[in-house]
């Protein structure tokens, strides 16, 4: 019995409100199991002892299915508990969104008093207890929020319900459905329908022509509390704070995001279904599969190598997904890094090589002392030289005793190379044996640079087909006030030039085939004679 | 300043003897007369001006933020005043607002509780974002195809309004009814 109660337990389903008193009770039966009145019930169980088993073992499965899916109430003065120990850092004591470390957040965390909140499933102001539920266990994608599915099931639905208290005037009323049109599956005309009402209805404005939250009225943006606030990256969905899920991308934009910029479009679209239909064009924008590499292959070509990022040369080349994070290792730290992912491709042939960077950055700025922006810049960084061993030098840009060697591009001075001792020690290289060319699109940047193969220089790395080369990356958003140890960085990954695949591997199998073909006839037509 | 111009205010309204007035108006027997009022700002004008950098074709390349508009003889422009000691019910007045030019057209409006009509004479996206506390607060989505919303203001208070969009745009809603005491009557001006 004991072992069904923890089976209970590791599916995670608790009661919901309607099965909740019962399978208390039965829980209690159990906990008395000890008692000298149940020691009899292996061997010969009376009629009424039966029948409680069979009660009990229904109610736990029954408590057991129903409970994953449906809301519980919570007890308020148990979540309070929980929330002084897990919340209160960021939120603050009194759910105000004043804890001491808000300040570092952004966005900020929720002020909790107000009973604003942006995820909602319901047609009012009012979110559901699940809506709120929901967002404990699995975190706001894109913030500082994380999931709490680490706290049992039960202390989530407590700090539902202290969160209620928190504002009893918004929960004096009761949450309204959201009723949403029935939804339409993704198919080509769908997404064409949801581009066409993208255009229409002038997402563009905030969200970017291509969705990449690079849209005019980007920096005019504040939340109801006066912050500035960034819209969406349509393009990153697995950032969206509500979930990606079709349903979720439709259920946002039909009653908007509270407390920020974004409004409802339910009563703003053409037909009611068009919101599923810009749903469906929406998630239609990320990238279909996005495997993250720890190794960039660079490709042997023989052909010229293109300057122009967009030529038709780049897009024939399988990009290298590099996954950016914060510098939180030397002041200043960047603790909401603005760049998060750099795809590479990189090709070479016998005497350049090339690196074809794409990434996403909302403002194409340059230093601006009066508007506190940077220009925004990108670096690969590798070992000055290949030594024989795996040491390489420290991955933040090196230190005192092992350099570094930079190939940079900056907005506005273009490709330089520099070596560098540590973040704040950079030093040009003269001589600059780069070139490279950056175009500038609808919130993204795509940038070509070259550079002979081999150097003679030693701080130069000469670049070796077949050898395993460390590379990093470092990336800048000037626009977000992102300058020197302000960057988005990689630890070291690797490089290598793929050696050049020989037309051999076409020629010597099928020669093989016919000599053995021309053999076989041969021993064949000699046991024929013989014969 | 907030505190200066109730003053003002609470001068003209010495004078008024009518329910409930926006501008003036010609006398209406019915409702018992009206009231002309004319209310002075001794400050300065509050104007801000801002760049435009989109839909420079509706909105013009210079977006001006009308805080306080003064005329030329000192007259308060979009002063909202009403009586609060009249007795019987106010006539019902129901507001538009037109999000023309990328403003709000008129500046500030009043209205009874009830519906407010939202235009779009812009043939761009607008939103209508409303900042309340005893309404409940409204943000949505306005394009260009969208000519007309009716929305409910039901309980008296003055409501601002923004559009997201376009964020020099400010408006106000007056919305007035009984039984609301004078300190929050004139809790914003009509123009701040």
């Amino acid at each position: 019995m004991r072992a069904l109660v923890h089976r209970r337990g590791a599916w995670g389903g608790q009661p919901c409100s309607t099965t909740l008193a019962a399978t208390r009770g039965a829980s209690l039966t159990v906990g008395h199991s000890g008692n000298p009145d149940y020691t009899g019930l292996a061997g010969s169980p009376s009629p009424a002892r039966r029948f409680a088993l069979v009660a009990l073992i229904v109610l736990v499965f029954v408590g057991a299915g129903i409970g994953s899916a449906c809301a519980q109430v919570g007890d308020a003065a148990a979540g309070k508990l929980v929330y002084e120990r897990k919340c209160a850092l960021c939120h603050g004591e009194k759910g105000d969104g004043k804890g001491p470390a808000a300040e570092l957040l952004v966005p900020k965390p929720r002020d909790f008093t107000t009973g604003v909140y942006k995820i909602r499933t319901t047609a009012n102001k009012v979110p559901t207890d699940r809506d709120l539920f929901r967002v404990i266990a699995d975190g706001m994608p894109g913030t500082s929020m994380p999931s709490w599915a680490v706290l049992p099931e039960k202390d989530r639905w407590n700090l539902v319900a202290h969160l209620k208290t928190l504002a009893p005037d918004t929960f004096k009323e009761a949450p309204k459905k959201l009723e949403l049109p029935k939804e339409v599956a993704s198919s080509p005309e769908s997404i064409r329908r949801g581009k066409e009402m993208y255009e229409a209805i002038e997402c563009n404005k905030c969200h970017g022509t291509d969705g990449r939250a690079d849209g005019p009225s980007r920096p005019e943006l504040k939340d109801d509390w006066g912050n500035p606030i960034a819209p969406a990256n349509l393009t990153m969905p697995w950032r969206f704070r509500g979930g990606s899920a079709p349903v979720d991308v439709a259920t946002r934009l039909a009653n908007g995001v509270l407390g920020t910029p974004m409004p409802s479009f339910i009563d703003s679209v053409e037909k009611p279904e068009d919101v599923w239909h810009l749903a469906n064009y929406i998630l239609s924008l990320a990238p279909r599969t996005l495997t993250y590499g720890t190794l960039v292959s660079v490709t042997a070509v023989s052909d010229a190598i293109p300057d122009d990022p967009d030529a038709a040369f780049w897009k024939a080349i399988a990009p290298n997904h590099i996954a950016l994070l914060g510098q939180v290792i030397v002041d200043p730290r960047n603790f909401n890094p603005s760049i998060d992912r750099v795809s590479v491709r990189a090709v070479y042939h016998d005497k350049e090589i090339a690196f074809h960077l794409t990434w996403d950055d909302p403002t194409q700025s340059v230093e601006d002392a009066a508007k506190k922006t940077y220009a925004d810049a990108i670096s690969l960084q590798f070992p000055p030289q290949l030594g024989p061993g795996p040491e390489r030098p420290y991955f933040l840009m090196g230190d005192a005793s092992d350099g570094v060697y930079l190939l940079r591009w900056q907005n506005g001075k273009g490709v330089t190379e520099a070596t560098a001792n540590g973040p704040t020690k950079i030093a040009p290289l003269a001589g600059s044996e780069a070139t490279g060319k950056a175009v500038y699109a609808n919130g993204q940047y795509r940038l070509v640079i070259k550079r002979p193969l081999a150097s003679k220089h030693p701080d130069r790395l000469t670049f070796q087909p077949a050898v395993f080369t460390p590379v990093a990356f470092q990336a800048w958003d000037g626009g977000a006030g992102e300058t020197g140890t302000k960057m988005s960085l990689t630890s070291w990954y690797y490089l290598r030039l793929e050696e050049p695949q020989s037309n051999r591997r076409f020629v010597v199998p099928p020669v093989v085939a016919i000599l053995t073909f021309a053999a076989l006839l041969l021993v064949v037509r000699v046991a024929n004679r013989r014969a | 300043m907030r505190r200066a111009l109730g003053a003002l205010m609470a001068a003209a309204l010495v004078a008024g003897v009518a329910l409930f007035v926006h501008r003036p108006g010609p006398v209406d027997a019915q409702a018992g007369g009206a009231v002309e009022v004319t209310v002075t700002y001794m400050g300065a004008p509050v104007v801000e001006k801002l760049k435009v950098n989109k839909d420079t074709q509706k909105c013009g390349t210079e977006a001006v933020i009308e805080k306080v508009v003064v005329g030329g003889n000192k007259g308060l422009a979009n002063a909202v005043v009403s009586v609060p000691s009249a007795k019987g019910a106010p006539k019902a007045m129901k507001a538009t607002v037109d999000q023309h030019g990328c403003k709000f057209v008129p500046h500030v409006v009043a209205m009874t509780p009830g519906e407010i009509e939202v235009k779009n004479s812009d043939d761009i996206l607008h939103n209508i974002h409303t900042y309340s506390t005893v309404n409940p607060s409204i943000n949505k989505a306005q394009p260009k195809f969208k000519k007309v919303m009716t929305e409910k203001l039901e309980k008296p208070e003055f409501v601002k309004l923004t559009c997201d969009v376009h964020s020099w745009m400010l408006g106000w809603v007056a919305v007035r009814g009984r039984s609301r005491s004078r300190r929050a009557r004139w809790r914003r001006s009509g123009s701040r």
